[in-house]
């Protein structure tokens, strides 16, 4: 962990660790956006079946109400009302029986074509009572009276939610009330009256704001203009019937979520506020095209569309915060993963480039070493040059400086032989030869030496070609040399080679001619040359019937002007095998000999097969 | 009648002169030898320079160099021969003893005319030295110069 410290390190780590992390967070982001979508689908689905039945229950719970107060409408103690204490009375008792059948019906009414109430029944704690005419009232100005004053026989109108008012007063406890109000016309189609029913909805708001239903704890219940009938208790009731409160709707509360829920029909949608379920009610819509389609006579107020809305706040949908919690657990857990995974992705990473820098370092090192062998390997190349070219100057001063004198010895000795012979007196002129003899053989060692060197030093030009073209040569070239001599050849087949023609015809030349000459006391010379191909290299030999050596001074054989034989037996300088070895020896090859002595010798070279330049110069 | 011709010969060493002289001797080539001791006085004679200013008009039928010498060798003679326009086609044998193969090759890449090794044995020097004489100096001819 102390790399974190190393700025190379987090050069790499860095990088990695944030690449990684997108990735998994992006992966993560997809899951849980996914997920999310998943969660709120589900509670839609399930809210969304939850309003449907808060609809269908409302309209379960009116929809008897609409045919009561039909029922009653058509009853003929109403029909024939025609205001007599005894038409009142018997109307009375029905409109008792009436509402007798339903405590909800808190009051059930009778009012005159003008206004006035004739018949007013009050449900009061559990008792019905008759209201004493002294208290009845004049409702001409009340909106319910004046819209069912204006419906056809059968019709019914449906008012909107509102709290009960007294006497000018809001009734304390709050009595939230729905009014149904239908026109009775007698046989003449004349206006009897209009019966009015207040239907009072505190027991079935009571029901749905019971929180032991957890959905219950989320349902508002709006009218159009967004004020809450029913809701949850931080929000005001009924907003619309108090000065104070006449702004306290929905849409004050959430401006931008009630554009949407006021123009659609049904929906949802989820924003920061949380998620919002809705769905408009219409009770004439309902009523007539809906389920309960029997009742085809409905006048709903337009003001009475309700709008049913269930309000989850992000808290409230538990799964939502669960899976955010997942989320944010994943995104830090796969950060402490990520992060130990880059760690060892980024120490793989740099350690490799830690060894790729040190291999570099080493190669450098490696470089310079042999740059400094190069360097070392060029000064002693150009010091061995210098030494070839004072062994050039060498062979050309013994050439050029050595040969002077001696010419100078041999031709002032010849000019004295050619002048002054009658002077000369006893042995004088025999050791004047023995000057003349003596020069000239210093001479031809002079050659021979320069030859010897000339060889070691002369370029090789390696070709291909055939061996038995160079013997025929060479052959010929003895039979010249050797003119008289018999001679007696068996030459077996011999292969391509590769090597330098001229200086391979010197090796020749000189094993042959030592062939020839060693045998020269012999009745007849015979020699024998033979190959024999070997896994990498070619064996040539030369076997002659000559005096041949012992074995105890081969090791002299192929010295420079070593001789096993006097020069009065057999005349040479002794330099023909020394060149010899020295051009095998350039081939890549190698030389040897055997022999017994006045039985003949064998002389075999070898020379490799692939003779690319093997010249060491030695 | 035979027009007699100088022979230049150019030799440091007063012995290979001597020979060279009495080869020339024996083939009666004797009386129109010049004899120079280096590279500087051949080319002082040649033309007419220092104490050669004064000397009788006309050219050599040959120079004969010899390689080795003080002063300037026989290379650096030829290379100086072959450069001067009035010189240039002037017949040069290098009379020599050395064998080298560079020598050689050196000599007749500046326009050496001949290259005679001189032999060991006075007979054949003699004889060398006659053939020399008799072609350059009586059979060839050469551009007036």
């Amino acid at each position: 962990m102390k790399l974190l410290l190393n700025r190379k390190f987090l050069d790499v780590f860095i990088p990695v660790f944030f690449i990684l992390y997108v990735i998994i967070g992006l992966v993560t982001w997809y899951v849980y956006i996914d997920q999310k979508d998943r969660i709120i689908n589900n509670t839609v689905d399930y809210y969304s079946n939850y309003l449907e039945q808060r609809n269908d229950l409302i309209l379960a719970l009116l929809s008897p109400t609409i045919s009561d107060i039909g029922y009653l409408a058509r009853q003929r103690s109403v029909v024939n009302y025609a205001g007599s204490a005894n038409d009142k009375k018997r109307l009375k008792e029905d409109m008792q029986l009436f509402a007798l059948n339903n405590w909800d019906y808190k009051q059930v009414r009778f009012i005159d074509p003008n206004g006035m109430e004739r018949i007013r029944l009050n449900w009061i704690g559990d008792s019905l009572r008759d209201v004493p005419d002294s208290d009845l009232q004049n409702k001409s100005s009340r909106y319910y009276f004046t819209k069912a004053k204006s419906l056809k026989a059968g019709e019914i109108y449906v008012s909107p939610i509102d709290l009960n008012i007294e006497h000018g007063q809001i009734e304390f406890p709050y009595e939230r009330v729905i009014r149904f109000a239908t026109p009775v016309y007698d046989l003449k189609q004349a206006l009897v009256g209009i019966i009015v029913i207040n239907q009072y909805m505190n027991e079935y708001f009571d029901r749905i704001s019971k929180s032991e239903l957890g959905v219950n704890s989320h349902f508002m219940f709006l009218n159009t203009e967004g004020y809450w009938l029913l809701g949850p208790p931080s929000f005001p009731t009924f907003g619309f019937m108090f000065n104070n409160l006449g702004n306290q709707n929905f849409e004050h509360y959430f401006p931008d979520t009630w554009k949407q829920i006021s123009t659609q029909q049904a929906g949802s949608l989820y924003n920061n506020k949380g998620l919002f379920i809705f769905r408009h009610v219409s009770l004439e819509n309902d009523f007539i095209n809906g389920t309960e389609n029997d009742l085809n006579n409905i006048q709903s107020d337009q003001e009475n569309d309700w709008i049913f809305v269930s309000y989850l706040k992000k808290a409230d949908v538990p799964q939502l915060l669960h899976i955010h919690q997942l989320f944010v657990w994943a995104l830090f857990v796969s950060a402490v993963i990520l992060f130990f995974i880059a760690y060892i992705i980024s120490r793989l990473r740099f350690r490799e480039r830690q060894y790729i820098s040190e291999v570099n370092l080493l190669n450098l090192e490696l470089e310079n070493k042999i740059a400094e062998r190069t360097r070392e390997l060029s000064r002693t190349n150009l010091e061995l040059q210098g030494v070839n070219k004072e062994l050039e100057s060498f062979s050309y001063s013994v050439s050029h400086d050595l040969r002077a004198p001696l010419r100078h010895i041999s031709g002032f000795v010849d000019l004295l032989v050619k002048k002054n012979s009658e002077e000369l007196t006893g042995k004088g002129k025999t050791y004047l030869r023995y000057i003349k003899e003596a020069s000239s053989e210093m001479g031809t060692l002079i050659d021979d030496l320069l030859n010897f060197s000339r060889i070691g030093r002369t370029e090789m030009k390696l070709v291909a070609f055939d061996m038995n073209l160079l013997i025929d040569e060479v052959h010929q070239a003895i039979i010249r040399d050797f003119g008289d001599r018999d001679i007696r050849w068996n030459v077996g087949p011999l292969p391509e080679v590769t090597g330098d023609y001229s200086l391979l015809r010197q090796v020749w030349l000189n094993l042959l001619s030592n062939a020839v000459k060693y045998s020269s006391k012999k009745e007849y010379s015979r020699i024998d040359i033979a190959c024999e191909e070997k896994e990498d290299h070619f064996l040539f030999s030369v076997r002659d019937n000559g005096v041949g050596f012992d074995m105890k001074y081969s090791h002299k054989l192929f010295g420079t002007f070593q001789r096993l034989h006097s020069d009065a037996d057999y005349e040479g300088t002794g330099i023909g095998l020394a060149i010899v070895r020295r051009i095998v020896n350039r081939h890549g090859g190698h030389i040897g000999a055997e022999g017994v002595p006045d039985e003949g010798a064998v002389f075999y070279f070898s020379l490799p097969k692939l003779n690319t330049k093997s010249d060491d110069g030695n | 009648m035979m027009e007699i011709k100088t022979v230049l010969l150019v030799e440091d060493n007063s012995r290979d002169a001597e020979l060279t002289l009495e080869a020339l001797q024996e083939n009666n080539f004797a009386n129109n030898i010049v004899w120079v001791r280096d590279g500087v006085e051949a080319m002082n004679y040649l033309l007419h320079k220092g104490e050669y200013s004064n000397r009788k008009p006309g050219m050599p039928a040959v120079v004969i160099l010899d390689l080795k010498m003080p002063k300037m060798d026989g290379i650096e003679t030829l290379t100086a021969i072959r450069n001067d326009e009035k010189l240039k086609f002037l017949p040069v044998v290098m009379l020599t003893s050395s064998r080298q193969e560079e020598d050689l090759v050196w000599s007749y890449g500046l326009g050496v005319n001949a290259y005679v090794v001189k032999p060991v044995d006075l007979t054949d020097f003699i004889d060398a030295i006659r053939q020399l004489g008799m072609f350059w100096v009586v059979i060839n001819h050469s551009p007036n110069l």
